[in-house]
């Protein structure tokens, strides 16, 4: 199976570590990491991953305005949100916005692999 | 008193992310109202909350207590350096505060969260916030949670 490439996005060393961790176990390659939204689009940009996990709350350049620049760049952009916000409107507005999937922190391997097979090789 | 709703909130947010991230179980012994959050040696991670509140929440715990935390994390044996259990622990506050805002929203509470710091002076309490500190303990030892609160409907 060809291995689909991830930009992980989120200022947590501890959420990048373990979920580049989990999609390296689930026939993904992690080809790039940013710690903020400005670099994030910067990387997609360059990259071109097959798929984006991208935080809500991060310094310089937060998750929403982040996917909204995401989608203007590339409108078929795979987005899946990776937020511990538990906050139904957040929720909503990121799926409004073109968010594929919203998966809560603290997370289970589960719902990881369960949003591979849905969004990202369309099982 | 802070609403205990928001107590409520915070504490079960705690136990919740402690339990997913690390595999600890904490039960909370006691909340006390203080007029302020102090710090005594120990490490203090703190997020502030924005919108309908304003205010923040505070992990205060032994920099030992924090290391093992921080290990479990990691699912590894040795405690990591500093800077990864600095990174650890502010994410596990991270995680803390974020599940606890949609709890928040049910007690009346519509709230946003700011990025997590490594605090080393108290915090000062503002005008007509309040402050409580929620005693929880777990198997590694004692963890404190401060939470400086205000209702800005209630001001």
């Amino acid at each position: 199976m060809m291995k689909k490439r991830a930009l992980l996005v989120d200022d947590s060393p501890y959420i990048l570590k373990t979920l580049a961790a989990l999609l390296s176990k689930h026939d993904c390659e992690v080809v790039g990491q940013a710690a903020n939204g400005l670099e994030a689009v910067r990387l997609y940009r360059e990259l071109k991953p097959d798929f984006v996990t991208l935080d809500l709350v991060m310094p310089q350049m937060g998750g929403m305005q982040t996917l909204q620049l995401l989608k203007r760049i590339d409108s078929a952009a795979r987005v899946i949100i990776v937020s511990s916000m538990t906050d139904q409107s957040k929720i909503v507005e990121c799926m409004r916005l073109g968010a594929l999937h919203y998966i809560l922190k603290p997370f289970e391997e589960e719902s990881v692999v369960s949003m591979l097979r849905k969004h990202v090789f369309n099982d | 008193m802070i609403n205990s709703g928001v107590v409520d909130a915070l504490t079960s947010a705690v136990r919740h992310v402690l339990a997913s991230v690390a595999g600890i179980s904490a039960e909370l012994q006691r909340v006390q109202a203080v007029t302020q959050i102090s710090i005594h040696h120990e490490l203090c991670i703190g997020i502030g909350f924005e919108g309908g509140a304003e205010g923040g929440v505070y992990l205060i715990l032994d920099p030992l207590v924090a290391g093992r935390i921080a290990a479990k994390m990691d699912g590894v044996e040795e405690t990591p350096d500093e800077n990864v259990v600095a990174a650890n622990l502010m994410e596990l506050v991270n995680m803390i505060a974020g599940n606890s805002v949609g709890l928040l929203a049910k007690a009346g509470f519509g709230v946003a969260i700011t990025t997590p710091v490594i605090v080393r002076e108290p915090p000062a309490t503002p005008y007509g916030a309040e402050c409580a500190m929620a005693y929880l303990q777990c198997g590694l030892g004692t963890l404190k949670v401060g939470i400086i609160f205000a209702d800005l409907v209630g001001i």
